[in-house]
């Protein structure tokens, strides 16, 4: 695990950047390569883990290799069809590769035939590219998902069954809720080794939360409409309101910012 | 480590080991013996080859590396190293000379009830460490439980292996080789657990025990009808949900034998823990841990000292015959797929 985890710092410092490809394009083709494979994913019925797996390796993938020398659809595909495998949701290649040629080609109603040329192309890359994936991402394919863990995290909410928080609120609500007071243990003297239990640190958590805020304010209008037309706010200010000490001097203070990714201009439909 | 390209460390990789002799040759694969040349040490390098598959890396090829890397522990084979070379993947495993199929069939050895505690205590240690992970083995059987030189028990092949724990999840009945497979895969179970891999290990102590395995049956059918004759044909009480199992028929009602009878040279002890071993429900039948804790391990005699076990002479040539044999070979015969699962999953059993 910890050969994977990076300085925020690595992705100036890219194989793509070292390359000549600038910092924002890289994040930019990022987020569309996962696009891409959410895409694909997704036509072909796949679970929620396989896409999640199959991204991870498309990210630490281009930590090793430059977006130049390897394309991120042929990438995203390779990463796609090895994810089935080790997550045990095989598909055959054939449809993976069919979808694929679907979603890059923004033709639905595309059916490539097994001697085409296209399909051949397809087919090579990904097999191919299989041993290249395998060998950067060092053979280790076990991934461990946020998912995961927000499920350890819900004995916090184990801890509200005694309450009937369900007559009043909807499940989601309740998990935000539990998310907020969780995050106030956090800010807190005390209880703040709950957190260290579980092996969060505090401050890299904060991170996380600016850097997603700061994704879905960009991307809000095109790709993250709220259900009902409001807009997120515009900072992520963890427990304003619920905060017994708001003189705490740790309580950090996440306006939006255009550090995270050095841009702020992700979009990857475009 | 973002300034190390992959093809650079893949090459590093490749060069700290030497290959030597070829030591055996399947279908789908290449065992050579190694050495690791910054230390010394032996090992067994399988070359298998990436590009001859038309869905890519075959999926045992990748169960093998996934849990492979995942895992380390006394009781399970080390996944040393993992290289590619040029379409063919290597893997660097650590390098065994025996398995224990090999030393029960040698009857020119002789075991004490202390050598085979010994060797169940190993079993159960590496696979409740699967367990804990949530990975199921799924093929436990004794021709895949290698012996290191100072004794130690290794349980190796994880073709088969995979998570587990995913309520609802369909998964195959057709795994495990049919001696140490499950009354309730038998039965057709597309959900099951831990179970399957206890059954298996419960086979497997009794073959320690016999000499010979315990109910080798030649179809799937006979193989029930065994157990069952063996163990008593289980009811409805015994075993609540059997009748609903999808390949559920009814068979003839042998009566209960208790196991002393077969088992003559046995404790009590021992026959005590077989029998949670081997219990048809498998809601109700023991787990590693609870195994593990079981008075037969602390009882007298103490498991024998792992590096004071008997031992056999290595002969290679045989070792190669067993990556050579296909392991179809105790399958299902009217299952060609399982067969053909088997022929792969071979290739990536180390016996080196």
């Amino acid at each position: 695990m910890r050969q994977w985890l990076f300085d925020k710092e690595d992705f100036s410092d890219t194989p793509s950047v070292r390359d000549g490809i600038a910092t924002s394009q890289e994040q930019h083709d990022r987020a569309k390569g996962c696009s891409f494979i959410i895409a694909v994913g997704s036509k072909l019925s796949l679970p929620q883990v396989v896409l999640a797996t199959a991204t991870t390796f498309f990210h630490r993938f281009y930590m090793r290799h430059s977006m130049k020398e390897y394309h991120i659809y042929d990438i995203g595909a390779t990463c796609l069809f090895l994810s089935t495998k080790v997550e045990e949701n095989t598909r055959k290649l054939r449809d993976i590769i069919n979808a694929c040629a679907q979603k890059a080609q923004k033709n639905e109603k595309l059916q490539l035939t097994e001697d085409s040329k296209d399909f051949q192309k397809w087919r090579n890359t990904i097999i191919f590219g299989e041993g290249v994936l395998l060998e950067a991402i060092c053979f280790d394919m076990t991934v461990h998902h946020p998912h995961t863990s927000l499920i350890e995290f819900s004995s916090v909410i184990d801890g509200s069954l005694f309450l009937p928080l369900c007559l009043l609120y909807r499940p989601e609500c309740i998990a935000a809720g539990a998310l907020l007071l969780a995050d106030q243990y956090l800010s807190e003297e005390l209880p703040s080794q709950a957190w260290a239990q579980i092996g969060v640190d505090l401050e890299e958590a904060h991170d996380v939360a600016a850097a997603i805020i700061d994704y879905l304010i960009v991307n809000q209008p095109r790709r993250h409409q709220i259900s009902n037309g409001s807009k997120p706010p515009s900072e992520y200010r963890p427990n304003s309101e619920y905060r017994p000490n708001p003189s705490n001097p740790s309580t950090p203070n996440y306006v939006s910012q255009e550090t995270f990714y050095g841009t702020s201009n992700v979009s990857p439909d475009s | 480590m973002a300034t190390e390209g992959a093809d650079e460390s893949n090459l590093h990789t490749e060069k700290k080991y030497q290959k030597d002799a070829k030591i055996g040759e399947g279908t789908y694969a290449v065992v050579y013996q190694g050495t690791q040349i910054a230390t010394g040490r032996k090992v067994a390098i399988k070359k298998i080859k990436i590009g001859q598959f038309k869905d890519g890396l075959d999926l045992t090829a990748i169960r093998e590396v996934k849990f492979l890397q995942e895992f380390k522990h006394t009781n399970i084979v080390e996944l040393v190293d993992v290289f590619s070379h040029k379409t063919n993947l290597n893997l660097v495993l650590e390098y065994l000379d025996s398995d224990l199929e090999q030393i029960i069939k040698d009857k020119s050895i002789l075991f004490m009830p202390a050598d085979i505690k010994s060797w169940m205590m190993m079993m159960l240690r590496g696979l409740d460490h699967c367990h804990q992970s949530w990975v199921l083995h799924r093929d436990m059987k004794p021709n895949n439980l290698l012996l290191a030189r100072n004794g130690q028990l290794k349980i190796a092949d994880f073709g088969l292996a995979r998570d587990w724990g995913d309520p609802g999840k369909q998964m195959t009945s057709q795994v495990v080789t049919r001696w140490y497979r499950a009354p309730e895969l038998l039965f057709g179970a597309k959900e099951y657990s831990y179970a399957v891999d206890v059954w298996a290990v419960g086979c497997i102590f009794a073959e320690l025990m016999l000499r010979t395995p315990y109910v080798a049956g030649d179809s799937d059918m006979d193989q029930l009808t065994k157990i069952f004759h063996a163990l008593g044909t289980p009811s409805e009480a015994d075993w609540p949900n059997m009748t609903t199992l999808p390949d559920y028929v009814p068979f003839r009602t042998y009566p209960k034998v208790p196991l002393g009878q077969y088992f003559t040279a046995a404790g009590s002890d021992a026959l005590d823990l077989l029998e949670k071993m081997l219990v048809f429900d498998p809601a109700k039948r023991w787990t590693c841990r609870e195994c593990l804790n079981h008075s037969y391990f602390s009882n007298a005699p103490l498991p024998t000292k792992p590096e004071k076990l008997p031992q056999r002479a290595p002969e290679p040539e045989k070792v190669a015959d067993t990556l050579k044999r296909k392991a179809g070979s105790l399958s299902t015969d009217n299952d060609e797929k399982l067969v053909a699962r088997n022929k792969i999953a071979r290739k990536l059993t180390f016996e080196d």
